[in-house]
């Protein structure tokens, strides 16, 4: 069991880090905005300093859980798919070719990073923090509001209903699975092959 | 046993909600972790005069349809990265001259010779077409249901305000409705044929080149309210481990060897 689920006196503390947590979040996004300006979501040292907001805020409230095994890699790369879907077909009908491969071990190591602190802080630590104080079901609607709410400066209030459905498709993943590793690679996963999708 | 059906249940609804999503959601291959695709620097067709960086010409798009074949919808974009227009045309909404068997639908980039009242034009002008051998095509607007869109990237270093014109052969530009659908691709609707481009309205353009300063105070803020958020959760873990150093399950494990 996760160290936050289980000690006694934690629990009465958990609101007051689910708050605090939301806070950091919160002042992270507002860091990426500020650093990416324009180009925000062209923005590689934005995005990079936002993943390390995350990681740092997480490894201070709590560890989540990780379990690495077949079973948590499979449900991972079958829930990428599924989110694959839609550009697969579209790519299948329209057939695009994909950009030069130059750039793309440096933009694979950005978003592997960037996509990985994500689901380690929402499906991690954040779901662990809420389910402990208010159930599965809460913390799966919590961190995809929050993960929804983060791309809005991004891809702006269009992309905001996508990215809900998507952040409670990560979050069912993570209940299934047991652990952020598995939406972690759905979500790597659905990232990196776009490149040759899009 | 109860889990496992409520886990099922939850991806099941989650999957659904992504499926109905994603079918009426019109932006392109999604991206979850917001770093963007690495655009290749905008190709004008007359670059600005601040713009230092030369860069190829813009494609002209031109593709045949054959009438004989059954097609469902019609579309051309261009070849840069990421492509510069998109359009698309349900194959209700267009009207075809009788006795036509094939027709092109083409997109040629132009230089803005003249800008609309609004603001002024960011990028090229593109004007699209499309004609048979007995004449051009209408896009049926009083079709509600197909769809007929245009989409448009916005050059690097301008403000996320696009805002599509249009002017058909000979007429005034006027403003769109429009919707960004991804960080710099902005669409409307393509009610007729002739001369798109996207505008930056209330002057709000800056050159290609010059960038806006950071704003230093509010990354120090943010930056500094993430360490104070860090630090005041490292306090709870702390102060909490000092106050119960065992875990429910350790209580419980100690419990029960106790009892035994």
């Amino acid at each position: 069991m996760p160290e936050v689920a289980t000690r006694q006196n934690g629990a009465k503390d958990l609101p007051l880090r689910a708050v605090v947590l939301y806070a950091g979040f919160t002042a992270a996004i507002g860091l990426r905005v500020a650093l990416g300006g324009h180009d925000i979501a062209q923005s590689a040292s934005a995005g990079l300093v936002f993943a390390a907001s995350l990681v740092s805020l997480g490894v201070v409230t709590v560890r989540p859980h990780f379990i690495a095994s077949w079973r948590t890699v499979l449900t991972g790369l079958l829930g990428g798919l599924f989110l694959l879907l839609p550009a697969i077909i579209l790519w299948a009908w329209i057939g695009n070719a994909h950009p030069p491969l130059g750039n793309y071990p440096w933009w694979a190591s950005v978003v592997t990073l960037v996509a990985l602190a994500e689901e380690y802080f929402l499906r991690g630590v954040c779901y662990e923090v809420i389910s402990s104080w208010k159930g599965e079901l809460t913390a799966i609607i919590v961190t995809a509001l929050a993960f929804a709410a983060l791309h809005v400066p991004l891809y702006g209030w269009q992309a905001a209903p996508l990215d809900l459905a998507v952040g409670l498709w990560f979050g069912a993943l993570r209940m299934a699975s047991g652990t952020w590793l598995a939406p972690g690679i759905a979500h790597t996963l659905a990232d990196l092959a776009a490149w040759f999708l899009r | 046993m109860k889990r496992h059906f409520s886990a099922g249940m939850t991806l099941l609804l989650a999957g659904l909600s992504v499926i109905t999503v994603a079918s009426f959601s019109h932006a392109t291959v999604p991206l979850y972790d917001g770093v963007n695709f690495p655009d290749e620097p905008y190709r004008y067709v007359k670059s600005p005069a601040a713009q230092k960086q030369s860069t190829p010409a813009p494609t002209t798009i031109s593709k045949v349809y054959q009438l004989n074949r059954p097609v469902y919808g019609v579309y051309i974009n261009s070849v840069e990265l990421g492509p510069q227009i998109y359009v698309y045309i349900d194959r209700s909404a267009l009207i075809i001259p009788k006795g036509a068997t094939e027709f092109t639908l083409s997109a040629e980039p132009l230089a803005p010779t003249d800008q609309p009242g609004g603001g002024p034009i960011a990028g090229n002008v593109y004007k699209i077409l499309a004609a048979t051998e007995n004449g051009a095509l209408v896009i049926a607007n009083q079709h509600t249901t197909a769809q007929h869109t245009i989409d448009l990237r916005l050059p690097q270093g301008y403000p996320a305000t696009g805002q599509m014109v249009f002017r058909p052969a000979g007429g005034q530009w006027h403003a769109l409705p429009t919707s960004r659908i991804g960080t710099d691709i902005y669409e409307a609707n393509l009610s007729a044929f002739g001369e798109y481009a996207l505008s930056i309205p209330n002057q709000k353009s800056v050159t290609a080149t010059r960038r806006k300063m950071l704003p230093y105070g509010l990354i120090i803020f943010c930056g500094m309210f993430v360490v104070a958020m860090t630090a005041i959760l490292l306090i709870i873990r702390t102060s909490e481990r000092k106050k119960s150093p065992l875990t429910i399950e350790e209580k419980k494990n100690k419990t029960r060897g106790r009892d035994a």
